[in-house]
C-alpha cells in the first residue's frame, strides 16, 4: 500500500512537472535559446564554401 | 535466411540498418569541438553580462505582469464564462506572441480534454525522438556541431503547435495523428544520415545501401528495393526544415548570391544550391538519382550537386512535359527502367517485385482515403483541415508513398476520426471559425506552413484543400510488369509542381476553375511565389477570368523560402486589407490581426 502510495506520488509529480514544462512551453524556450547560441557558433565557424 | 532476417523481415525500417558499424573520425570530430569550444569561450567573453541580465529580468517581469492580467482576466469573468473557458479553452491567440521570442510565451488552454490530449502528443513526441535518435545518438547529436540546420529541427514541437493552434475535437486529433508519422520519418532519416556522414558516422558499409534523391523526386522507386534506403537527400537540410523554422534557408540564398546568382531565382534550387556551396549537405550515399523537376532551377542545383560530389554517380530523371499526353509515355517508362537498371547496376542490389507490388497495394489503398477526405472535406461538414492535413497529404503522396506499412494504421485511425466527426457534424474549426470556403492555389510559402491556420482562426477563412494535395488518384497496377511501370511513370510524371504550376495554361488555369466548382469555394488564396515565372506569365489571365467569374481571389505575394522579400506580417495584412475593404467583415480572432513574429521559427 505504502508503495503504491509513493509511486503513485512520483508519477503525479513527474507528470505535474512535464505539465509545467509544457504549458509554459519551457521545453521550445530552450530550444529557441540553443537555436540562437548554434547559429551564432555557425556564424563564426570556418565553413568549405565551394562553388 | 538467418534467424535475425526472418525476425526483422516484416519490421519497418529494417533494424539491421541500425546495426551497421560507424567508424566515427574522433580525431576530426574532437578538432570540430575544439572549435566550438573556443568560439564558446570568445562569445562568454564579448558577452554584456548587464545586459544580458537586464534582458532576463525584463522576461521575469513581463511574465508577471501576464500571469496578473490574466488572472484578473479570468476573475472579471461570469461563472458561465468561466466554465465555458474550463471546457471549451481560449479565443484570443495573438497573445500568446511576444515581439523578439523565437516561441510563444506559453502554449494554447484547450480545455481540460483536448489541453490533456495535446500534452500527451507533446510527451509522445518526445518520446519518439529519444527513442528514435537513441539508436544511434553519438552521430545524430554530433550533427548538431556539423550542420546549422540541425538545431532547428529541435524546435519540431513548436511547429507542431503552430500546425495545431486554435484546433480542438477530432480536427485536433487528426491533424497530431498526421504530424506524428511526418517526424518519425524525419527522425529516422536524420539518424540515416548521421550515420553515413562522413564527417558523423561515416558507416562505409550503410552507404552502400543508402541512395539519395532529390526532394522533389518521389521516393515510391525505392519499393521494389527493399533491401536499400531511400533517402531524399536535401529534404532534412533545406526542404522540410524550411517549414519548420523561416531564417533557416537565408544563409544558403545569401551564400549562393554572394557568388553571383541572380536574387530573382527561385528560391528552392537557390537554397539546394547554397546549401552545396556552404557544405551543409552530409557528405554520403552510393548514388542520387536527380529530376528536373519542380522546374529548370533543379536542373541548375543537380549540376552542382556533381560538381560538388564527382565521386557520386548521378542518373537524370527526364520525364516529358506534356504528360497528360499518353503519347510520350513509352518515353517516361523506358526513364524509369534505366533508373532502375541504375541503381541495380550501383548498388547490387535486384529490383523485387513483389515488394514493390505490395507497397503499391498499401499506396492504392491510402488514395482511397484521400479520396475519402475529399470527399468529406468538400460537403457542409468538412473534418480534417488546416495545414497538418496539407503537410500530411504531400509527405505521403511524395515521400512514404506506400512503403512504411505503420501509415496504414495512421490512415485507419484518421478515417475513423473523420467519420466520426461527419456523423456528429462536428465543426472543424471551433468558436464561429467556419465562415469561408477557400482553396489554395499555385506554390505556397515555405515559410508560413502554417499560414491556412491563421487564415481560420483569425478571418474564419478555412482552407479545405489545396492544389498540391490534388495529384493523381488513379489507382497504381499491382499485377501487370509493364503495366507498371507506365504507371509508376503516370505518376512520376505528376509530381508535386509539376502537375500543375508546370503543367501548362489547361492543368493550372482550367483546372483551378473547375476545382473551384467541385469543392464550392467563395475564396481563392492565390498564391505568387515573386521568383516563379512560369505561374508570373498567368497573372493577367487568373485575374481576368477571375473577375468574368466573380470569383474572390486574393493575391499573396511570398517568397518561398526567403521571408525577407515579404515577411509574414506582409502576407497577413494582405488578406486582413482584402477582408476589410472588399469583403467588409471583421475578424474572429481580433488579437491576430497583427502580432510580431518576424524572428520566430
Amino acid at each position: 500500500m505504502k508503495a503504491c502510495k509513493t509511486a503513485s506520488m512520483i508519477l503525479g509529480g513527474t507528470v505535474g512537472l512535464l505539465f509545467v514544462v509544457y504549458f509554459w512551453n519551457l521545453d521550445q524556450k530552450l530550444m529557441g535559446w540553443a537555436y540562437v547560441m548554434v547559429n551564432r557558433i555557425f556564424d563564426r565557424k570556418k565553413v568549405d564554401n565551394r562553388l | 535466411m538467418s534467424i535475425l532476417d526472418k525476425i526483422t523481415k516484416n519490421m519497418y525500417p529494417n533494424p539491421k540498418f541500425y546495426l551497421h558499424k560507424d567508424h566515427i573520425n574522433w580525431k576530426a570530430n574532437a578538432e570540430n569541438l575544439k572549435e566550438v569550444y573556443d568560439i564558446c569561450v570568445d562569445m562568454w567573453k564579448e558577452t554584456d553580462w548587464n545586459a544580458f541580465w537586464d534582458r532576463q529580468k525584463f522576461k521575469v517581469d513581463d511574465f508577471k505582469a501576464r500571469l496578473s492580467r490574466e488572472a484578473k482576466t479570468v476573475a472579471s469573468m461570469s461563472l458561465d464564462e468561466k466554465l465555458d473557458l474550463l471546457v471549451n479553452g481560449e479565443r484570443h491567440l495573438g497573445y500568446l506572441y511576444r515581439d523578439g521570442d523565437m516561441t510563444t510565451v506559453r502554449r494554447e488552454w484547450r480545455g481540460v480534454v483536448d489541453t490533456a490530449y495535446d500534452f500527451w502528443e507533446w510527451a509522445k513526441m518526445w518520446g519518439m525522438f529519444l527513442k528514435t535518435f537513441g539508436m544511434d545518438l553519438i552521430p545524430a547529436l554530433g550533427m548538431t556541431f556539423h550542420y546549422r540546420w540541425m538545431i532547428s529541427y529541435f524546435n519540431a514541437h513548436g511547429f507542431m503547435d503552430k500546425l495545431t493552434m486554435g484546433l480542438r475535437g477530432s480536427n485536433l486529433r487528426m491533424s497530431h495523428e498526421a504530424i506524428f508519422p511526418i517526424f518519425r520519418y524525419v527522425a529516422e532519416n536524420i539518424v540515416w544520415l548521421a550515420k553515413c556522414d562522413e564527417k558523423m558516422g561515416n558507416c562505409t558499409s550503410l552507404n552502400k545501401k543508402v541512395v539519395l534523391f532529390d526532394e522533389m523526386t518521389m521516393g515510391q522507386i525505392m519499393a521494389g528495393f527493399p533491401d536499400l534506403i531511400g533517402v531524399p537527400y536535401q529534404l532534412l537540410p533545406v526542404f522540410l526544415v524550411s517549414e519548420i523554422d523561416q531564417l533557416v534557408c537565408v544563409p544558403y540564398i545569401d551564400g549562393v548570391e554572394a557568388y553571383g546568382l541572380p536574387a530573382d531565382t527561385c528560391p528552392v534550387p537557390s537554397s539546394e544550391v547554397g546549401s552545396i556551396v556552404l557544405d551543409a549537405l552530409p557528405h554520403m550515399g552510393s548514388c542520387f538519382i536527380s529530376s528536373s523537376m519542380p522546374c529548370d532551377g533543379s536542373t541548375m542545383a543537380s549540376s552542382y550537386m556533381s560538381r560538388r560530389f564527382p565521386d557520386l554517380p548521378v542518373f537524370h530523371l527526364c520525364f516529358p512535359t506534356r504528360y497528360a499526353d499518353e503519347a510520350t509515355l513509352d518515353c517516361a517508362a523506358s526513364d524509369i527502367k534505366a533508373c532502375i537498371r541504375f541503381v541495380e547496376d550501383v548498388t547490387g542490389s535486384k529490383w523485387d517485385w513483389a515488394h514493390y507490388f505490395e507497397c503499391m497495394k498499401r499506396f492504392n489503398m491510402e488514395t482511397d482515403y484521400e479520396l475519402q477526405k475529399w470527399e468529406i472535406n468538400r460537403s457542409q461538414y468538412p473534418q480534417f483541415i488546416g495545414p497538418a492535413y496539407e503537410l500530411y497529404r504531400k509527405w505521403n503522396y511524395e515521400m512514404d508513398g506506400g512503403i512504411d506499412p505503420r501509415v496504414e494504421k495512421t490512415c485507419k485511425k484518421i478515417a475513423k476520426l473523420i467519420e466520426k466527426g461527419y456523423r456528429k457534424q462536428e465543426p472543424a474549426w471551433p468558436f464561429g471559425k467556419m465562415k469561408h470556403r477557400a482553396i489554395v492555389w499555385s506554390c505556397p510559402a515555405h515559410y508560413y506552413a502554417n499560414f491556412s491556420n491563421w487564415a481560420a482562426n483569425c478571418w474564419g477563412i478555412d482552407v479545405l484543400v489545396e492544389m498540391e494535395s490534388l495529384n493523381f488518384t488513379k489507382h497504381l497496377e499491382t499485377s501487370d510488369k509493364e503495366e507498371a511501370l507506365r504507371d509508376l511513370a503516370r505518376l512520376y510524371e505528376r509530381m508535386v509542381m509539376r502537375r500543375h504550376t508546370n503543367g501548362g495554361y489547361q492543368n493550372v488555369v482550367d483546372e483551378l476553375w473547375r476545382q473551384c466548382e467541385w469543392w464550392d469555394v467563395d475564396i481563392i488564396i492565390m498564391y505568387q511565389n515573386v521568383a516563379c515565372k512560369n505561374m508570373a506569365t498567368l497573372q493577367g489571365i487568373l485575374d481576368e477570368q477571375s473577375r468574368q467569374k466573380d470569383m474572390k481571389m486574393i493575391w499573396e505575394e511570398h517568397d518561398l523560402m526567403d521571408p525577407r522579400t515579404v515577411s509574414r506580417r506582409t502576407m497577413r495584412d494582405k488578406v486582413s486589407d482584402f477582408m476589410r475593404t472588399v469583403m467588409n467583415e471583421e475578424p474572429v480572432d481580433e488579437s491576430l490581426v497583427d502580432f510580431a513574429d518576424d524572428t520566430a521559427m
